[in-house]
């Protein structure tokens, strides 16, 4: 983030996929001729000197020219730091001392002048080399022990060993204490010392006389501090003749201390620093230059931020040098080996925003889409609906279920699925589907590779349960990933075998509940039932006319069946009303093209309102119960707040009171958990109690054999979702805005009817008086067969003015019509007792 | 080329992830190499590791089960929560849903909605956005924390139960990024609790380092007045930034605000000019709804660091709600000529613009928020353009 860009002045590259860091670069005025040269040295051993702009009278925006390299030359090990000084003994000239990992070699160099525009020709050479005992780490200069004109090396070890070396000869090695992971170090003639950190991350100062003296086994630190912090860089600044500045970067500040120790200022910084450098302007304070990872330099004086400039590229080196006229020109190294000399232009690069793309439609443009979408729209046709979902081209797969034959005795039946892959899917999973009380197991499998074809077992068997089963279709569905990831979904079905839930029993005399049906060619009862053998039939004295039942998951529950060729009639006798359900579902589907008939529809109407009120006063419980459970949960927790709070307290207090109030609540929530788990297994076992009504309630309604088939779908469609318990939604909210729908479209008698409020999204129904209406006025209807086209269900309001008083009485005169045609109907059967007494 | 200088060069590159893998060959030819062994500990440190001083965020359950409350209706002025009245002449601002006034800056902690019941506070929506319902850690520890379950090839680099935390407390040079290692890279506060407390009794209690590591232990753990007096006696010793900027965000958490003003100004003695303690007072007079105090510490944080974004957001809002819309626009325009580029600031220029009467700049600025708007900040400028497109009547 800053105004500012660093202008690029001068770039050269050195080699390619060599290897450098902040101590490869160095920048001094080598030969003495007032410019400043740039030495650089790779961790490959190559060596460079670059003279920027050698030549004065071309002009700086000439960039880099080949005369600019002075020395490129291989000295064959790894260059780990380079020093400019006056390390020949008896030369007052600037030497270059590189550091190698096991070696430290003072190089001079020659110059013979050329002639041509092809420059001088330099050379470099090596005055002596000293052998290090320890791999080295990093090398500092000064004239140690106060002495001028000549500069001597000390070189740090990895291992934190200081080997001190007086031009050609090797003064003394002393080895640090506390040192683990090596630290910048820096040299302050000010005092004769060396600032290092220690491996407690303690800044320490020694100095040089002391580390000099042979019988310190552990050399005494003149002054330390706990800077708390690894060192990313450390830099010596001599401020004036008695004042010094070392400058410490640290990833997450940076210091400024003095000769003594003494903090003169101390800054957080808010990025990640990479490499700084400090200068001094003659004045008394410090300058520092720091780059942070966005590539970002900022120059402070002090704390100050005094300028901030973008670079152009994330160097791992920084320093500033002199360059024929140019004071104060940046130089950058990247790790690559790119080294870019900068000046900080004053104009601001802004930053510009890319352009808006122009996407934006004229309203023309919008107007027209809309008209072809609208015509789409009303030209989408059921023949198109149709055309959508159907299959393109050739299934996926092959899908058949084979149920294994029962032997006698057996309480489940094995139901086998083999699938055989036409292209190739995988990711596939089966379910299988069956009413309660059966149950499969598994009832779902996964298949993640599917070779060429797979076998899948499952075993149906029935579980306890008050209601009979009704149902015995068991569906397959099969979902899959094609290899394009595309999902497809294959489903077949298959009857179970009678004998999992039925078995013979001798024929009831008496019984509480009669369904009688007529058909037009009756079929003898062992055709009806060809699973049971003729033993079996002998034995429990059913014949040809007569047989008796009961259900296997509940002994009690029975059915008697007989037929009376004469009269062409079948009848079903039962002990309870569910029971008839399967029968007639067996009845149904077998004798599908003989014309059976009922005219009983309201058969089992009566059983499906108690249902429907037991169904609404659980799911009404539970909440109840919910809420309790909220409250006594949120209890418990004030409780426990109040008793940490107290448990804190300074002055200890009784807290047998609260330990009461907390298992009371305990005890309290348990309880009610416990009635809400019961109230839940009521609930599933209304539900299959209601699903085994609603099947009969269809049935007898499908066989009354005056109703619309469209009707049928849709009403069967609102009422068959027994299964589906959630906390907001179950049975009875799914059903009444089903069947609210249709009263207001396909069902609607008059135009007002359309106007009656929809079932509101999200209420929960509570009271069970309008469901039971519902349910009764739609099948009213559905029987007494409107032809769909004389009904009022055209979309459009043309009855505008009629339907206004309808909508706009608080009380719809519609709910009037219901409760007439409701008396009606139950004037007709036998349900009013229960009915009535609920109509307000 | 000696492979431990190869790894402690990448590691000042700032190359972590190669230089655990060097440090990992190393430890392969010895495993006793204690330096290579600190080294790879320090790079997987510094891989994760984030200034967490900022991140404090507190958590619904920090809020709710808060058993640092004094008292529950404080002394206008004296707290966060209740605020100042707010004032009547021409600087009064709108609140955010926070209560407390619009700030320029969207920083951690102004985000967090108060929650009036646990109840509630559960059923609320959480996004990545919202705050995490029952943690008192900071989103980014959380983050942090994956590190440690991301699965190594060979396992974890150091099992931190089967260390001898003891042994270690007393071994200088290991024990600070030992400390650093469990605490930011394995997010095990407990174990780093431990291995502090050993540490700060073998340095006689001398060393602030280890005072501030108990302190960042006990404010993850909630002892927030633990840490408190770990850091009075880390400042007591040798004052630092960091401390003190720890401690002011301790008391910012204790709904404190006088006791935050007083410690940075304390501070700003010790380390004039300091950016970060400024901020952190100019922040909290925000909240106390002191706007003219708050600007004017903005204001010296300019003149000390004259790219500080907050400060150059917080003082163009201040401008905006007295009413001298152009003024805003300068800074905001230097945001922007800065290289901020989003929907919010854009949102902010054509405000200004709308206000400053500049018309034919105002749809475009308009224009562009929406281009760079999302989900959630579509929503507000959209709000904005209606309320422009009504009055202007467009």
């Amino acid at each position: 983030m800053s105004l500012f860009k660093a202008r690029d002045l001068w770039s050269a590259r050195c080699g390619n996929d060599e290897t450098f860091e902040k101590s490869s670069l160095l920048v001094a005025d080598l030969w003495g001729q007032g410019s400043d040269h740039l030495t650089i040295g790779s961790h490959e051993g190559v060596l460079r000197i670059f003279h920027p702009f050698a030549d004065a009278q071309v002009s700086p925006e000439r960039g880099f020219s080949p005369i600019d390299v002075v020395i490129e030359i291989d000295v064959g090990q790894p260059i780990l730091q380079l020093a400019a000084g006056r390390f020949i003994s008896g030369s007052k000239s600037l030497s270059l001392a590189i550091l190698h990992p096991r070696s430290l070699g003072v190089y001079n160099f020659t110059t013979i002048a050329g002639s041509t525009e092809h420059g001088d020709q330099s050379q470099v050479f090596m005055v002596y080399e000293h052998h290090l005992k320890r791999p080295a780490f990093c090398m500092v200069t000064g004239g140690f022990g106060g002495v001028d004109g000549r500069d001597f090396v000390c070189v740090l070890g990895l291992d934190g060993t200081l080997m001190f070396y007086e031009q050609e000869t090797h003064i003394l090695t002393r080895s640090l204490h506390n040192f683990l992971l090596p630290s910048p170090i820096v040299y302050i003639p000010h005092t004769d010392s060396f600032v290092i950190l220690n491996s407690n991350w303690f800044l320490e100062s020694y100095r040089y006389q002391i580390l000099g003296e042979d019988n310190s086994e552990k050399p005494v630190p003149t002054w330390s501090y706990n800077l708390g912090e690894s060192v990313n860089d450390m830099r010596y600044l001599g401020v004036t003749t008695t004042e010094a500045a070392v400058f410490v970067l640290t990833d997450w500040n940076l210091y400024c201390f003095n000769e003594t120790g003494v903090m003169k200022y101390c800054k957080r910084l808010q990025y990640n620093p990479l490499c700084s450098t400090i200068y001094s302007r003659g004045e008394p304070t410090v300058m520092s230059l720091i780059v942070s990872d966005t590539n970002t330099l900022m120059v402070y004086e002090g704390t100050t931020l005094r300028w901030s400039a973008q670079l152009p590229n994330t160097p791992v080196a920084i320093d500033r040098g002199n360059f024929m006229g140019l004071a104060g020109c940046l130089v950058l190294l990247t790790e690559e080996g790119e080294v870019t000399l900068c000046y900080m232009g004053t104009e601001p690069t802004m930053f510009v925003p890319p352009p808006l793309q122009e996407n934006a439609l004229s309203s023309s443009e919008v107007e027209t889409k809309l008209h072809t979408l609208q015509h789409q729209i009303a030209t989408y046709s059921q023949s198109a609906k149709n055309s959508l979902g159907a299959p393109i081209g050739r299934p996926d797969l092959k899908m058949s279920l084979k149920v294994w034959p029962m032997l006698e005795g057996d309480s489940t039946c094995k139901l086998e699925v083999s699938i055989q892959a036409m292209t190739e899917i995988h990711s596939l999973h089966v379910n299988v589907c069956v009413t309660h009380p059966l149950v499969a197991i598994p009832n779902s499998h996964h298949v993640q590779n599917l070779g060429d074809s797979v076998e899948l077992y499952s075993a149906v068997s029935l579980v306890a349960s008050y209601t009979a089963p009704w149902e015995l279709e068991a569906t397959i569905l099969a979902v899959y990933l094609r290899s394009d990831m595309t999902s497809g979904s294959a489903e077949a079905s298959i009857l179970l075998p009678t004998p999992l839930v039925l078995e013979l029993a001798p024929p009831a005399k008496e019984s509480e509940a009669s369904l009688y049906l007529s058909t037009s060619q009756p079929v003898i009862l062992p055709t009806i039932f060809p699973e049971f053998g003729a033993d079996s039939w002998n034995e429990t004295g059913s014949n040809e006319s007569v047989a008796g039942f009961k259900y296997k998951n509940f002994p009690d529950l029975t059915f008697t069946l007989s037929v009376n060729k004469g009269q062409q009639k079948y009848r079903i006798d039962s002990n309870s009303i569910t029971a008839i359900t399967l029968p007639l579902n067996i009845l149904s589907r077998k004798m599908e093209n003989k014309n059976l008939k009922t005219a009983q529809h309201t058969f089992a109407l009566n059983e499906l309102f108690d249902a429907t009120d037991n169904n609404i006063e659980l799911r009404n419980l539970i909440r109840t119960l919910q809420d309790n459970i909220k409250v006594g949960t949120a209890q418990m927790r004030a409780v426990q707040r109040r008793m940490l709070s107290k448990m804190r307290d300074k002055t200890p207090s009784d807290l047998t009171a609260l330990s009461d109030l907390i298992s009371y609540t305990n005890d309290h929530v348990m309880q009610v958990s416990h009635d809400i788990e019961t109230a839940q297994k009521d609930l599933k076992e209304n539900c299959t109690r209601l699903g085994n009504l609603v099947k009969m309630t269809i049935l007898l309604i499908k066989l009354t054999g005056s109703v619309n088939a469209e009707d049928l779908k849709q009403f069967s469609e609102a009422l068959s979702h027994t299964d589906f318990i959630s906390e907001s939604q179950g049975w009875a909210e799914a059903t009444e805005a089903g069947l609210n729908h249709m009263l207001r479209t396909t069902l609607a008698r008059s135009m007002r009817e359309q106007y009656m409020p929809p079932f509101s999204e999200g209420s929960v129904v509570t009271n069970s008086n309008n469901l039971k209406k519902y349910i009764a006025v739609v099948i009213d209807r559905m029987v007494k067969s409107i032809r769909r086209e004389d009904r009022a269900v055209s979309p459009i309001l043309e009855g505008e003015e009629d339907g206004r008083e309808g909508f706009h009485s608080p009380r719809p005169t519609l709910y009037e019509d219901f409760d007439t045609e409701v008396q009606k109907l139950l004037s007709q059967t036998s349900i009013a007792g229960t009915v009535m007494s609920d109509v307000d | 080329m000696d492979k431990f200088y190869e790894a402690f060069s990448l590691y000042r590159k700032r190359h972590f992830e190669k230089c655990a893998a060097v440090c990992t060959e190393l430890l392969e030819k010895n495993p006793y190499d204690q330096a290579a062994w600190t080294l790879k500990m320090q790079s997987l440190t510094a891989q994760v590791m984030v200034d967490d001083i900022e991140a404090q965020e507190e958590g619904i359950a920090d809020t709710l089960l808060d058993s640092e409350t004094i008292a529950q209706a404080a002394r206008p002025g004296t707290s966060l929560k209740t605020g100042a009245n707010p004032t009547t002449a021409a600087g009064m601002r709108p609140r955010g849903a926070t209560g407390r006034p619009l700030s320029g800056m969207v920083r951690p902690a102004t985000q967090t909605g108060r929650a009036t019941s646990l109840e509630n506070a559960l059923k609320t929506p959480r996004t990545a956005r919202s705050a995490r319902p029952v943690t008192s850690q900071a989103a980014r520890t959380i983050r942090l924390g994956t590190a440690s379950m991301m699965t190594q090839p060979d396992g974890p680099f150091i099992q931190i139960t089967r260390l001898n935390l003891a042994k270690y407390a007393t071994t200088e040079g290991i024990a600070k990024p030992l400390f650093l290692y469990i605490f930011y890279h394995e997010n095990d506060v407990r174990n780093a609790l431990d291995l502090a407390v050993e540490a700060t009794k073998a340095a006689q209690f001398k060393d602030w380092w280890w005072k501030v590591a108990l302190a960042k232990c006990y404010t993850t753990l909630g002892l927030t007045r633990d840490a408190e007096q770990q850091l009075r006696s880390a400042l007591k010793q040798v004052p630092t930034i960091d401390a003190y900027l720890r401690l002011a965000n301790l008391y910012t958490k204790l709904d404190q605000p006088l006791n935050v003003l007083e410690l940075c100004t304390a501070g700003l003695q010790l380390f004039p000019n300091e950016v970060t303690l400024s901020q952190e007072i100019a922040r909290v007079l925000e909240g106390l709804n002191n706007i003219p105090a708050s600007v004017r510490y903005y204001r010296e944080i300019l003149n000390e660091d004259s790219t500080h974004v907050e400060a150059i957001a917080c003082i163009a809002v201040n401008y905006f709600y007295c009413d001298q819309p152009e003024v805003a626009l300068c800074f905001y325009r230097r945001l922007l000529q800065m290289g901020i580029y989003n929907a919010e600031l854009f949102n902010n220029i054509g405000l200004c613009c709308y206000y400053a009467q500049h018309y034919d700049m105002m749809v475009n600025c308009f224009e562009r928020a929406l281009s760079l708007a999302a989900e959630e900040t579509a929503a507000e400028v959209w709000y904005n353009v209606s309320h422009i497109a009504i009055v202007s009547s467009l």
